[in-house]
């Protein structure tokens, strides 16, 4: 009887802290959009997304330049690390040695732990001389902060895929790589897309280091070596700038708002994609 | 009963030492000052108020001063809603800000800095205007080596940003192709590593960098405190009402001799 009351117990405890995380993110979603509604109510929603315009002393509240940098620079990092962090991951979970595997894969981990100053303060130092301020740079630096995300994961989920499955394929006389090419890699798809898409939103949501290397420019990007600023980038600068209440203030949590719509935008595609690899 | 009695006065006693301890502050003593201040606000002064803060309480060991950044626009914002005694602005007050009480505590020059590589000595104020609308673009126009110049600017709200529209934009926008960064120390390292930036700074952030004259003019303290260096500020301390006890008693350390020597020594220009 008792064993059962724990139990019990137990459940409802785990469900509870279930719950609190779903209600922090309503709470937060519901903050956020409080105080950007009045900035979609008095700019409009068109003019505000499609503006490419931010000038605060001015008045004008257009966030087009800040959500194609967004865009451009999670794309370009995910254009170079997807290829770079599956083939890493393929070279742990299947090539290497035990040696250089118990090397590579603690310093791959570790580089998760480095905050984001620093990635910024050696893009800054190190890429920014060599490029200028710029999108490019912001993709290099965005890169190897993902990648680390996207190899772990990757590899632990082809770590996952059952043995038969490999024996199988090299018994009926495929290669090795055939064998990773045509067998491993397909079964390990959702896994390796999981880690597409906690890279994105790391990508998407950092903040720090693309302040240090991108430029800020408040322009539309034309070309990969032009400066921009992310959304984040703008939060983070102007804020603290902004009396609550004024259409700064609102304009800014709109920027918000319009980035969950994006993140959110992201994940639901990345998972229907999944969904249909599954099925 | 009379063990009753007794305990009961020792809770009162117990009681009346608490709230003795604990409303004790903003009195004024006939030995000193004590209480307590709470300051925030612009990031420019934060530095040079900790050090003023530092020696106001060795003076008065029983004032209690916390001193927090946030920028300007934040200082100036919570000394109105009450949460701050004193706000910190190194912009002045517009008519969009509260009617606050001003207290000009030192001033700064804004030196515009380029790569010490560059060979670029100085500039007129037409010129500098025109390199930040973008009209010039490459140092070759100014007399320096025919490269593209990186122009490089503070974000929107930056009371440094506020200063240089003031004095050198004055009507003219800066383009927005030009670069943002959000410090003084971000933009010192960005000119320090690239030979062809210009960029502008706190003058107390001049190091590896080389300070160009405007007009002829150099940016040096000496020129800053006559003025005759165009680029200069007011660092203001900003109050909700009239000050009165512990802190116009610190108000008036900071502006005196002795405060003003720690404002001199902390890299600023004295009032």
């Amino acid at each position: 009887m008792s064993r059962y009351l724990v139990d019990k117990a137990g459940r409802r405890l785990v469900f509870l802290a279930a719950l609190v995380a779903i209600l922090i993110l309503l709470l937060i979603a519901l903050f956020t959009f409080k105080e950007g509604l009045p900035a979609f109510l008095k700019i409009g929603f068109v003019k505000f997304i499609f503006g490419t315009k931010w000038s605060v002393a001015g008045g004008e509240f257009g966030i087009l330049p800040f959500i194609l940098a967004s865009i451009y620079v999670t794309l370009g990092a995910l254009l170079l690390s997807v290829p770079l962090g599956v083939s890493c991951a393929i070279f742990l979970a299947e090539v290497a040695p035990h040696r250089a595997r118990e090397i590579v894969r603690p310093t791959v981990e570790l580089l998760v732990g480095i905050p984001s100053v620093v990635y910024g303060l050696v893009g800054m130092l190190v890429v920014v001389p060599r490029m200028g301020d710029s999108l490019l740079a912001a993709i290099i630096v965005l890169t190897v902060m993902v990648l680390p995300t996207i190899i772990s994961i990757s590899e632990d989920s082809l770590r996952a895929v059952p043995h038969g499955y490999k024996e199988g394929a090299l018994a009926l006389g495929a290669t090795h790589w055939q064998a990773i090419w045509h067998v491993m890699l397909p079964q390990a798809r959702s896994g390796i897309a999981t880690a597409v898409i906690l890279g994105m939103g790391r990508a998407i949501g950092e903040t720090m280091a693309m302040i240090m290397v991108i430029g800020n420019s408040i322009i539309i990007p034309t070309s990969p070596l032009s400066p921009a600023r992310t959304l984040t980038g703008t939060l983070a600068m102007e804020l603290g700038y902004a009396s609550p209440g004024s259409l700064h203030w609102s304009a800014l949590f709109a920027t918000g708002v319009v980035l969950f719509i994006l993140i959110l935008a992201l994940n639901s595609i990345a998972f229907i994609q999944r969904r249909e690899g599954e099925g | 009963m009379a063990k009753i009695v007794k305990l009961l006065r020792l809770a009162i006693g117990v009681v009346l030492c608490l709230g003795l301890i604990l409303s004790s502050g903003g009195l004024v003593q006939a030995q000193g000052l004590e209480g307590t201040i709470k300051l925030s606000g612009s990031t420019s002064l934060q530095p040079v108020t900790m050090k003023l803060a530092e020696a106001f309480g060795s003076e008065h060991p029983r004032v209690n001063i916390s001193v927090s950044g946030g920028g300007s626009s934040v200082g100036i914002r919570e000394v109105d809603e009450g949460m701050v005694d004193i706000g910190m602005s190194s912009r002045e007050l517009t008519s969009d800000d509260p009617p606050l009480f001003i207290h000009p505590i030192c001033r700064d020059g804004i030196a515009i800095i380029v790569n010490l590589r560059n060979p670029v000595g100085g500039l007129t104020r037409e010129q500098v205007v025109r390199i930040y609308t973008g009209e010039i673009t490459d140092w070759g126009e100014i007399g320096g080596e025919w490269e593209k110049i990186t122009v490089i600017s503070r974000e929107e709200g930056s009371g440094t940003r506020a200063c240089f529209d003031e004095k050198v934009m004055k009507e003219r926008k800066i383009f927005p192709q030009s670069l943002v960064y959000n410090s003084n120390g971000i933009i010192r390292t960005k000119v320090a590593k690239d030979p062809k930036a210009i960029g502008y700074v706190s003058l107390g952030y001049v190091s590896g960098v080389k300070p160009v004259a405007i007009e002829g003019v150099e940016p040096t303290m000496d020129n800053c405190k006559s003025e005759d260096y165009p680029l200069v500020r007011r660092l203001l301390f900003v109050t909700h009402d009239e000050p009165g006890g512990v802190i116009k008693g610190f108000i008036d350390f900071c502006q005196g001799d002795a405060g003003q020597k720690i404002v001199a020594e902390a890299g600023y220009v004295t009032l």
